[in-house]
């Protein structure tokens, strides 16, 4: 028994010396370090990123989405209008509704913002949610250690592989999994050399709404109002090739959805603006739906002045 | 808290145990046994505590009825306590497992000729481990009520027989001959046993974490999304279906098997390489070594086995096989499994070719003559082909995704490749079962090597992929069962 115990424990110090070589070599090699890595909040990388990004960021203008709030909003022209650089775009791919309302009340318990942008296309109504955990986003966002925070859900894989992403995805603004942040968290696309596959420019898959979304928003609606924060809903546009090919189905659904998003906010004089109703020209895209730095600034500045002639009126 | 092997949980708790079980009460085997049972129960309580009292249930049903039968004094009487037995646990078994699908099947069937029955389903939750437990049980009744053995006096030791917790979820579904002496013996620790227990658990660790989970990412994605793909892309899901679902279960197996060589105990094995079968009725001699034999001994020699006629001996296969496939779930699906394995089988058994291939390909070579790996392959391709079905969420789905493999579309480019990382361990993992094929798990062979610092370099790489690759802990698919 003894003997059986002593070679474990020499084996167990074989491996660990051998492991701690190999993650040295590795990191060696790809001139990568651990500290790139954010702690695993959620199953998002992206998510995890931005969190990490917005940690002591407060600021009063704030704007939460998927990749239609983080890719396709142009933050010089939205600190412009509000003449403010007090701005956040807490934005990260695939959120839906629900996730959206989750992390404003979670934000909001730490900083007190006067306004959210949404920028959401009907994708973003789905059902699949993020899995957050949000007591240890309230930790962070609360300033407590970020080495806790990779020790609560360490994970080997999530690190290894996410170790050379990460690299990438904060040095290339050409590819769809872009990081690179601009001051405020946005991310512009750029289309020069984008290589835009054929897949995901001919997507059509939006469609499948789950009608508990509709609910989540309300509830960001009447979270705003109660919390004095002015609500901005931009409707994000299809590429117009795209556009063109829908059948009367899906652009009867789109239209109910804007006009229910419009009863919805409108009850509460929030502003929803929708780019539907407008051309918007395939250069301005690379891909189906997300804009590129071009067309982000167009929406940007279309949907602003929109507001303001609303404001005006 | 769901204890499930490659769970850091699982790791504290089995410490405890073993440490407990070999230090202060390691010559008192009724203290080691009572140890056994109170880990077991915890294990099982973990799991789902409301329903730990339904697998005391069993256990004790069939440890009475067991007594019972051997104190009968006529036939009649022993034979009521055996229907009593066998009656329950089917029962048991056909209420949380078959129920709805029976239901929902009979009002299926009746609203073909136009009646609409309102017959309510109810909302049932199938108890982990059940299809395991009620065989182990099973076999111990009928094995008594043929005179094979005497019932188990002891209720511990018939309880850590049914309930020891490293078959408990999900087998190996052991035989009251193989096991229960074993429980009945003081055990002594072996250096070498213990070893070699902890060798199979990292190779099961390795199956479970780095392939299984691997594979199940791409499986799930295309299996899951609802959207339809290339033919192509389909036949890649299809074949790294089959590696999961082997890493998988035989993962499972490993950990179970080393887990309990740590306390001294030998579990029946359950795989023996079975890719690299020859035909399908080697495929069968290697796969789930004991529910197959579970089901050769307790059904099919009974219905008469391949003696009779031609058509008693297609009847009989067909029983076989559709049952196996019932085993693992109330679902269509697993009929058509089985079904289609016993249309492989029977051109075999009615040729009496299904035990032309008894011993381990290529014996005394290195590598297989061209003819055997014509057979592996082609063995593999239609073992493939049934998991379709297998994997599949409804029959609908099953016909969909073989009429896109045998489109054009097969041909073209897929959707979503693989990745290239898992497409070279799951090559490496190939060679390393190839390499091995003669002994219970391949790092039997990678103890031969003299040089210590080889053998434990190579384990070391075995941990640190497992390691790198451990994300969130899945689920054992045969769990479901």
């Amino acid at each position: 028994m003894n003997i059986f115990f002593k070679k474990i424990f020499l084996f167990a110090l074989f491996a660990v010396c051998f492991l701690f070589t190999i993650a040295v070599v590795y990191t060696k090699v790809y001139n990568v370090s651990l500290r790139d890595i954010p702690p695993q909040i959620s199953d998002s990388y992206s998510y995890n990123d931005k969190i990490m990004f917005a940690l002591n960021k407060q600021s009063e203008i704030i704007c939460l989405g998927s990749s239609m709030s983080l890719n396709n909003i142009y933050s010089p022209s939205v600190t412009e209008y509000f003449n403010s650089n007090s701005f956040l775009n807490l934005s990260s791919w695939g959120l839906n509704i629900k996730d959206i309302y989750f992390l404003l009340k979670a934000y909001s318990k730490k900083s007190r913002p006067s306004t959210l942008v949404i920028v959401s296309n009907l994708g973003d109504f789905n059902d699949v949610e993020k899995k957050v955990d949000y007591d240890l986003l309230d930790d962070l966002l609360d300033g407590k250690n970020i080495e806790t925070a990779h020790l609560v859900h360490f994970k080997p894989k999530y690190y290894f592989t996410n170790i050379r992403f990460s690299k990438k995805a904060k040095s290339a603004n050409n590819i769809y999994q872009s990081l690179r942040y601009d001051q405020y968290g946005s991310v512009p696309l750029f289309s020069d050399g984008f290589q835009v596959d054929s897949a995901r420019w001919y997507k059509r898959d939006y469609f499948r709404i789950d009608s508990t979304q509709y609910v989540y928003l309300d509830s960001i609606s009447r979270y705003c109002n109660s919390s004095d924060i002015k609500l901005l809903f931009f409707q994000s546009p299809f590429r117009q090739g795209l556009y063109n090919t829908l059948d009367t189905a899906q652009l009867q659904t789109l239209r109910w959805h804007d006009e229910e998003l419009s009863k919805m906010l409108g009850a509460r004089k929030q502003h929803f603006i929708t780019s539907n109703n407008q051309y918007w020209n395939d250069s301005l895209f690379v891909d189906g739906i997300h804009l590129n730095s071009v067309g982000a600034k167009m929406f940007t500045d279309y949907c602003l002045q929109r507001i303001r002639v609303t404001d005006i009126n | 808290m769901r204890m499930l092997f490659n769970s850091l949980t699982f790791v504290v708790f089995f410490v405890a145990v073993f440490i407990l079980y070999w230090s202060p009460i390691k010559n008192n085997l009724k203290h080691q046994n009572i140890l056994l049972l109170i880990a077991s129960y915890y294990f099982y309580a973990c799991w789902d505590y409301r329903f730990l009292f339904l697998l005391v249930f069993s256990i004790s049903l069939d440890y009475f009825t067991g007594l019972r039968m051997h104190e009968a004094r006529s036939n009649r009487a022993r034979k009521a306590w055996f229907w009593c037995s066998v009656v329950i646990n089917l029962g048991l078994l056909g209420v949380f497992k078959y129920y709805n699908f029976f239901i929902e099947s009979f009002v299926d069937a009746v609203s073909l000729i136009g009646m609409n029955p309102n017959v309510s389903t109810l909302n049932v939750i199938l108890p982990v481990g059940i299809s395991f437990y009620t065989f182990h049980g099973l076999s111990y009744v009928i094995d008594i009520y043929n005179k094979r053995i005497e019932p188990v006096k002891n209720f511990i030791e018939y309880s850590v027989f049914v309930s020891f917790f490293p078959l408990l979820v999900a087998g190996p579904i052991e035989r009251a001959t193989h096991l229960l002496p074993q429980i009945q013996q003081k055990r002594v620790f072996n250096y070498h046993r213990a070893v070699d227990g902890l060798k199979q658990i990292l190779y099961g660790l390795f199956k479970k974490v780095v392939i299984a989970d691997g594979c199940a990412e791409y499986v799930n994605m295309i299996f899951n999304s609802g959207d339809t793909y290339s033919g192509s892309t389909y036949a890649i899901a299809a074949v790294l279906f089959a590696f999961q679902i082997y890493c998988d279960f035989s993962g499972y197996s490993d950990i179970a098997l080393g887990v309990a060589r740590l306390l001294g105990i030998d579990l029946l094995r359950n795989f023996a390489y079975p890719y690299f079968s020859r035909d399908i009725a080697e495929f069968w001699r290697r796969w789930h070594i004991s529910l197959s034999s579970w089901f050769r001994d307790y059904l099919y020699i009974p219905l008469g086995g391949n003696k009779g006629n031609t058509g008693r001996k297609i009847r009989n296969i067909f029983i076989i096989f559709i049952v196996s496939g019932l085993w693992h779930g109330a679902n269509t699906t697993f009929i058509f499994w089985g079904a289609l394995n016993a249309i492989y089988f029977l051109p075999l058994l009615l040729l009496k070719r299904n035990r032309s291939n008894i011993d381990t390909v290529a014996g005394d070579r290195n590598l297989p003559s061209f003819k055997e790996l014509l057979s592996i392959l082609t063995t593999f391709a239609l073992t493939t082909f049934a998991w379709i079905f297998f994997r599949s969420e409804n029959i609908g789905q099953a016909f969909e995704i073989i009429a896109a493999i045998f489109s054009k579309s097969f041909i073209s480019a897929p959707e979503i490749p693989p990745s290239l990382t898992l497409a070279a361990i799951i090559a490496g993992f190939v060679i390393i079962e190839w390499l091995g094929r003669f002994e219970l798990h391949p790092l039997v062979k990678v103890g031969m090597s003299r040089t210590r610092f080889v053998r434990w370099t190579f384990y070391s790489i075995l941990l640190t992929v497992t390691i790198f690759f451990y994300g969130n802990e899945q689920q054992f698919i045969y769990f479901q069962f």
